[in-house]
């Protein structure tokens, strides 16, 4: 028995008469356009969740003591393991260094003797005022924003680092008048 | 209104629930080209969905069925009833069409072959999409249900296993753990598996029908819709604290009692029919259910092939004959321990707690 | 594959129409497809805009939390509030000032553009030298660093290769030399530069001064002004930060938190480091300036107690869900596990916040009413909590209701249980008396502290009441056959006066421990003491004259365990006290007469006592076969088991008995599906329920169906609503949380012990003792003669003397105006050291030698004398054997007394100012300020004159010794 197969009709609905012309507006690129923006914003989803909405770190903004606890011409170290600061107060005021050297990111030690910070890894040396002055260190040790808080204490903020090199000692924030 | 409630409550009891819904489905298949029609469909379905919306004002159906495990087990609640309408109706319709000598509805409505592409993989895509996004509405309209940390001092109060356990959560009611959590689910599966090799009907591929496997058809549906689907919505809804009965309008009282006075059949046979003190030898004292178990394995293979199941030992041979019958023995044994359990309180046919022996 | 066609022959009438109706759908007409593919198409998008729209949605729902709200919220509060300071600021600027120097800085300007040419010369001038210094400086310090080598090499070389060691040492010396000379080039320059900076300050200097100077003038408005910009940069720039995905960079709303390494959540099998994230909404908790503003800004009330950076609960050492509970890692309002403080804050949150109680939450947050319990955790030891006066009422109620007696509770293993002592009962009371006092204790007297067992809310009916009095007749008979009947050690004397007994008790000290009649309540608590010994009204309707006689005149010798101490009462002045008590009756209460036992209400409570160990029927027979003095010692002595009363009093066989109440260690962490609510309705918390079980003990057995025997036994202690929540205050702080010891407040074991010593012998009872305590002034008039404060003890007496004091007070009278007496507390030596270590301790005195040897010279003891007789001491002062001629009510002490007893530096102090150690004393002030008012002797000279004093004191008058001289 032969299968007799019925002729195909002359147009489906909803295509177009013409099949050579396209219309700007297809079901097919609605489709595709909106199928692909719900990629990309699951995708974008996704990738702002690997970014952490908090963190279990020590906070960036911390207390430290009172001003009048820090001696002048001294650098204080208590806050040198908990925070990785040095608080120095010279004639004017105070001024927080960060502990980290900016050669390699090793943490110098203050030698008072010879009043000078100096990185065990390659010899970086630095002044008291944070100033690179011998190794390979390239610049100056960055210091922290320090402020005053109202109750009279000191108050760090490591989000906020200065410069030298970029002449940012001169902002406000970078050293406290006291 | 109250007393609606009471008689629903009182309706949904295990004993009545189960029964009425094995007379519905074999009553509903007996009378098959009355049910499921879609005259049928357009009263049922809709009328469902309103009784649940007036159920909804009670407060405590309206906890159980807004709790967020719940909800797709309410969803079940109305597709298991419909997709068994819906193949019903088509085998009902077909039924007619044989009997007409008309050509089946697959041959005269549904094409000969269907193009894997498009129409098939373009309309797995379209529907990827919208589970999709049916299970992003969902997680955002109802809030995963996260409770305490666990806290091995204070036990959830009932504690249930996930829906799809709940069926044999259900039958550690009846029958011993071990039963219930291990032999019968694993009959379950061997005997989806043992399907293929005991089931020799040829009819019935490709098309819908209920005449021509009504045997096949009814003993699955059976399987599946009462003693799994039901129980699994009974214990989803039906089975509060402690896992006592609560009717669908009943408080969930923690400190509702029931009296489970169960009675072994030694028990029986000894203490109330004899007379007589429970014997100490526990192969003596258990005798009376070693016969019957035996008694029911081996008995009604041999008779049935005699009678009833005449047709099937020609066509399986004695081989899967057995086979298929044991397979059957054993999922009739559910129903019936259950409806020993609630007409005498019977709690194990052999009961040798000393070797955690029970059926 | 059918062989009709569609289209061919008549239709058969049974056929069923196809079931899709779309004829460009039917089979005949479509070929292979089952689809259109328009129809596809149109699915797919209509599928996939409806995926974008819930994709964003999801991401639009994620990110909208209520903790942003309230944080724009308080930037808003915040920049309004910086507005208006800065607004007030702008307004207190000193226009005129800032001109007139605008106006100089201006003319500086002028000048300085005038001298423009010459300071650019200075300018270029200065730079080059710095240039010309940094090379040269460069240049020493790298010639530095080689010479550092070279002498390394040189000593190196001295000490491991010295015939080689000599051309290394002149290497080292032409480099030294060479070095010499350039540390003067750069030493040189530095000066140039130095002086060329001079030179252009005198240039630039006045303006950049006067600059300054202005600008500290507006400084206070510019820095308010910058701060409203940080806190508000601008729309856009707070939406770009803050915007969903972008604000993964640097958001100016975060989720802030508080990590407590040494705090724990206690969660099963697991220590979890605290983090508590309640200022993520609580944005201004540690700012005083913000204690006017709304929750959740306002700031925390007490910042000086609890917050605040100085204080001695910091936020970042404690966070706040150690103090308030709750669940510290939540954001949410719910969630978090706040708690209303009443039934209205719980309406009005749920209509606000959509305030729901998560029941998962095993610690939800603390009512604020019950907030002190939480101080429990750290300070565990036996002083009173600071700034937490309903938790110490607390402890003092368990202290003095003895909680522990019938409950277990940690901490309170050794105390002594708080009631009399039962095995001698016989020798005090009558039965008809005690059955009366069973039936109803506060009917005797109001202040009773004996609970009621009978005749509450559980078995109060009348259907009770038969069985009630004869579950007590049989208890009182049941005692009164075990009691122990030694006579007493002495006959009262006949005659002693009321009048002298009432005087007597009301001025010697009785009143420091004991009231006679109802004591007045106060808010601020100032005579609890007074009920630490038992009330002395109706005890003429209680006991004889001949008891109390001799309990007055040795309490130990009655009852060998009392804490009554020694009043050395003469056996007249004890006569006298037992005349007057004696004379105190209740004439309601004797004229009342307990009813007569009922044998068939006392058969009931034999048999089930009879029944457990056999069968009811055994147990009938057992009971036909007794007689009724059988049936009462046996219902009797099950009653005392039943109902504990060896809880609080020592009752012979019960010694070692068990207490009957459950446990109660760690209340405040029981899971709430332990507690039977009953049929109360009441809030399912632990607060509420205690609260409830104190109020009423037997509420919960209200409405249900019980045996006599199965229905709560805890007695009715009467307490208020003020007691209530300070005993619930108690048990919802005894938690499970593990506090480690360094975040506990743990005082020196001196301390702590002597506390402990000072509340279990109540002598704050007459004595003021680090802030609090005196109950007995209420009684005594005339603030003259209150028993002293004891204030400074530590570092007024020497510690010898002190505790042989303490042992034996009547040997010396001290203080002869005084008519109240120091009792004889029989302190032993371990007791009397554990009071010396303590005051001491709180001084910080030196313990237990101290140096009493005094160095002075000739002249201090004549300037000392002259003083003495300048300032008259001997008006009221005795001295050795020169008596002042005045009543003893009007003397002073003993001076000669001062060198054995007194702290040679304390005296000085005394001297200085007298009414800063004791408020209201009659010693005359002779220093003003410090400046002495007994001027001429040592050119008035204070210190000097102290000295002289002291030394008079205790080396002329008083045999005390002087130092070597060196």
């Amino acid at each position: 028995m032969s299968k007799v197969n019925p002729p195909r009709p002359a147009a489906k609905r909803g295509e177009p008469a013409d099949a050579g012309r396209r219309s700007f507006f297809s079901w097919m690129s609605l489709a595709w356009v909106s199928f692909t923006a719900s990629m990309l914003a699951a995708g974008t989803a996704t990738a702002r969740f690997m970014f952490p909405n908090v963190l279990f770190e020590p906070p960036l903004t911390f207390r430290a003591g009172r001003p009048e606890e820090l001696q002048v011409g001294i650098v204080d170290e208590r806050f040198k393991d908990s925070n990785q600061v040095w608080l120095v107060r010279d004639g004017g005021g105070i001024y927080a260094l960060s502990t980290t050297c900016t050669h390699l990111g090793c943490t110098p030690n203050w030698l008072s003797a010879e009043q000078k910070f100096k990185c065990p890894c390659h010899g970086s040396g630095f002044y008291i005022t944070g100033i690179n002055f011998e190794g390979p260190a390239p610049r100056p040790l960055e210091r922290f924003a320090i402020d005053l808080a109202d109750d009279g204490q000191l108050v760090i903020d490591k989000g906020r680092k200065f410069q030298q090199e970029k002449g940012q000692w001169e902002l406000p924030g970078a050293y406290l008048e006291f | 209104m109250e007393t609606i409630k009471d008689i629903i409550n009182t309706l949904t009891a295990p004993e009545i629930l189960i029964t009425l819904a094995a007379i519905l489905l074999f009553v509903s298949a007996r009378y098959r080209h009355l049910f499921y029609t879609n005259k049928v469909a357009l009263i049922l379905f809709p009328a469902m969905f309103v009784f649940m919306a007036i159920s909804m004002f009670d407060e405590d159906f309206y906890l159980i069925v807004t709790k967020p495990d719940n909800v797709p087990i309410v969803g079940m609640l109305f597709l298991i009833p419909f997709f068994t309408w819906l193949s019903m109706r088509e085998a009902v319709r077909n039924d007619k069409r044989t009997e007409e000598g008309a050509p089946l509805i697959e041959k005269e409505e549904t094409a000969d072959k269907v193009l894997t592409w498009p129409d098939l993989v373009y309309t797995e895509l379209i529907a990827i999409v919208l589970l999709t996004v049916l299970l992003v509405g969902w997680s955002i309209l109802i809030p995963a249900p996260l409770e305490e940390s666990a806290n091995p001092a204070a036990t959830p109060n009932p504690s249930k296993a996930p829906w799809y356990f709940l069926g044999l959560q259900e039958m550690l009611v009846y029958f011993d753990p071990w039963l219930a959590g291990v032999v019968f689910p694993g009959l379950i599966i061997v005997g989806l598996m043992a399907i293929p090799y005991i089931d020799t009907n040829p009819k019935g591929n490709g098309y819908y029908t209920f005449k021509e496997r009504s045997w096949e058809i009814m003993t699955f549906l059976f399987g599946f819709l009462i003693l799994w689907v039901l129980l699994v919505i009974l214990g989803t809804f039906l089975r509060g604290p402690n896992w006592n009965f609560f009717g669908p309008y009943e408080y969930w009282d923690t400190h509702k009692l029931e009296a489970l006075v169960n009675v072994d059949l030694s028990d029986y046979f000894w203490v109330r029919l004899l007379g007589m003190g429970r014997p100490d030898n526990i192969l003596v004292r258990e005798s009376v259910g070693f016969l019957v178990v035996l008694g029911y394995f081996l008995v009604p293979p041999m008779l049935l092939a005699k009678t009833i199941f005449k047709r099937f030992y020609e066509n399986l041979g004695p081989a899967r004959y057995h086979i298929m019958v044991f397979l059957l023995l054993c999922m009739a044994s559910l129903p019936i321990k259950m409806v020993l359990r609630w007409l005498f309180n019977l709690k194990y046919i052999i009961g040798i707690p000393e070797y955690f022996f029970n059926i | 594959m059918s062989s009709e066609t569609p289209n061919g022959g008549t239709p058969k009438p049974a056929i069923p129409p196809p079931a899709k109706k779309d004829p460009a759908l039917n089979i005949s007409q479509r070929g292979d497809r089952l689809y259109t593919d328009n129809g596809l198409h149109k699915w797919f998008a209509i599928s996939s805009l409806l995926l974008f729209v819930f994709t964003v949605w999801m991401i639009v729902d994620d990110y909208n939390r209520e903790w942003r709200r309230y944080q724009r919220g308080f930037t808003r509060l915040s920049v309004l509030q910086t507005e208006l300071d800065r607004q007030a600021a702008a307004g207190a600027i000193d226009v005129a000032a800032v001109n007139a120097l605008s106006a100089e800085i201006e003319a500086a300007r002028v000048r300085i553009a005038e001298n423009a040419a010459t300071l650019s010369e200075v300018e270029s001038r200065l730079e080059a030298l710095n240039d010309e210094f940094y090379s040269t400086n460069q240049a020493y310090l790298f010639a530095r660093a080689e010479y550092d080598v070279e002498r390394y090499d040189y000593e190196e070389a001295v000490a491991n290769d010295p015939e080689n060691a000599e051309p290394l040492r002149v290497i080292a010396e032409n480099r030294l030399a060479d070095i010499n000379q350039n540390l003067e080039d750069v030493e040189r320059l530095q000066i140039a530069i130095e002086e060329t900076t001079t030179e252009l300050d005198s240039y630039i200097g006045e303006r950049d001064r006067l600059s300054s100077e202005r600008d500290g003038l507006v400084a206070e408005a510019t820095q308010l002004e910058a701060a409203i910009v940080t806190l508000d940069p601008g729309l856009i720039r707070t939406s770009i930060r803050n915007a969903p995905i972008l604000d993964f960079m640097n958001p100016s709303e975060t989720v802030n938190q508080i990590q407590l390494q040494n705090l724990h959540y206690d969660a099963p099998f697991l220590q979890v480091p605290r983090v508590d994230r309640c200022t993520t909404c609580h944005l201004g908790i540690n700012d005083a300036a913000k204690d006017e503003w709304q929750q959740p800004f306002t700031a925390h009330p007490r910042l000086d107690v609890f917050v605040g950076a100085d204080s001695p609960h910091p936020m970042d050492g404690f966070g706040c869900t150690t103090c308030h509970a709750g669940l510290d890692r939540a954001v949410e309002f719910s969630r978090a596990g706040h708690v209303p403080d009443n039934a209205e804050q719980q309406a009005a949150w749920e209509d606000q916040y959509g305030w729901y109680l998560d029941h998962f939450l095993e610690t939800p947050m603390l009512p604020m009413d019950r907030i002190e319990a939480s101080c429990l955790k750290c300070h565990t030891g036996a002083g009173d909590v600071p700034e937490a006066p309903a938790l110490n009422m607390g402890r003092d109620l368990i202290r003095t209701y003895g909680c522990f007696g019938c409950h277990n509770m940690p901490g309170y293993e050794e105390v002594r249980r708080v009631g009399p002592d039962l095995t001698t009962i016989g020798g005090k009371l009558d039965p008809e008396w005690v059955k009366k006092w069973l039936a109803d204790p506060r009917a005797f007297k109001s202040e009773a502290r004996m609970p009621k067992f009978w005749f509450n809310s559980n078995n109060g009916g009348p259907e009770f009441e038969a069985r009630n009095n004869a579950e007590i007749t049989a208890i009182t008979e049941y005692l009164f056959s075990r009691s122990q009947d030694d006579p007493l050690p002495a006959a009262a004397p006949a005659g002693g006066d009321v009048g002298r007994g009432q005087a007597l008790v009301e001025s010697v000290g009785c009143l420091g421990c004991h009231a006679v009649g109802p004591i007045p309540d106060d808010p601020a608590r100032t005579q609890h003491r007074r009920r630490f010994g038992y009330n002395l009204a109706s005890q003429g309707s209680k006991t004889s004259a001949d008891w109390l006689y001799n309990w007055v005149r040795d309490p130990r010798a009655v009852w060998h365990d009392t804490n009554m101490p020694d009043m050395r009462l003469t056996d007249a002045e004890a006569a006298d006290v037992a005349a007057y008590l004696v004379s105190l009756t209740n004439p309601e209460w004797e004229a009342e007469a307990f009813p007569e036992l009922d044998e068939a209400a006392l058969d009931e409570v034999t048999l089930e006592f009879l029944r457990t160990g056999s069968t009811g029927i055994q147990a009938q027979e057992a009971l036909a076969e007794m007689t009724l003095e059988e049936k009462i010692m046996t219902t009797g002595e099950g009653l005392v088991a039943r109902y504990g009363c060896f809880g609080c009093h020592v009752i012979e066989g019960f010694e070692t008995a068990q207490p009957i109440g459950t446990e109660l260690t760690q209340p405040g962490s029981k899971l709430l599906n332990q507690f039977d609510f009953g049929f109360l309705d009441i809030e399912h918390t632990r607060t509420e329920w205690y609260a409830a079980k104190m109020a009423d003990p037997r509420i919960f057995d209200v409405d249900r169906v019980k045996r006599p025997e199965e229905l709560l036994r805890m007695p009715d202690f009467g307490f208020d609503e003020e007691q209530v929540g300070a005993i619930v205050m108690i048990l919802t702080g005894l938690v499970k949380d593990q506090v480690t010891p360094d975040m506990r407040n743990d005082l020196t074991a001196d301390i702590e012990a002597g506390r402990g010593l000072v509340a279990q012998r109540n002598c704050r009872g007459c004595h003021e003792i680090e802030g609090a305590g005196g109950d007995i002034r209420s009684t005594i008039a005339d603030q003259g003669l209150w028993p002293p404060l004891l204030n400074t003890q530590g570092a007024k007496t020497q510690p010898m003397w002190l505790h042989s004091f303490l042992q034996e007070p009547g040997e010396e009278t001290l203080r002869p105006w005084l008519s109240a007496r120091m009792p004889t507390f029989y302190l032993d030596q371990a007791e009397a050291t554990v009071l010396g270590k303590y005051f001491s301790a709180i001084d910080n005195a030196p313990y237990p030698f101290i140096d009493t040897a005094i160095a002075t010279t000739d002249e201090s003891l004549t300037a000392g004398r002259e003083l003495f007789e300048l300032a008259q001491c001997n008006l009221c002062h005795p001295a050795g054997d020169q008596m002042p001629d005045r009543d003893a009510a009007d003397l002073a002490p003993d001076l000669g007394l001062a060198a054995e007893r007194l702290r040679p530096e304390w005296v000085e102090d005394w001297i200085l100012d007298p009414q800063a150690i004791a408020p209201g004393t009659r010693m005359p002030a002779f220093y003003i300020d410090g400046v002495s008012q007994l001027p001429g002797i040592l050119d008035g000279d204070t210190p000097g004159q102290l000295e002289a004093f002291r030394d008079h004191l205790f080396l002329t008058i008083g045999n005390g010794e002087r130092a070597e001289d060196n």
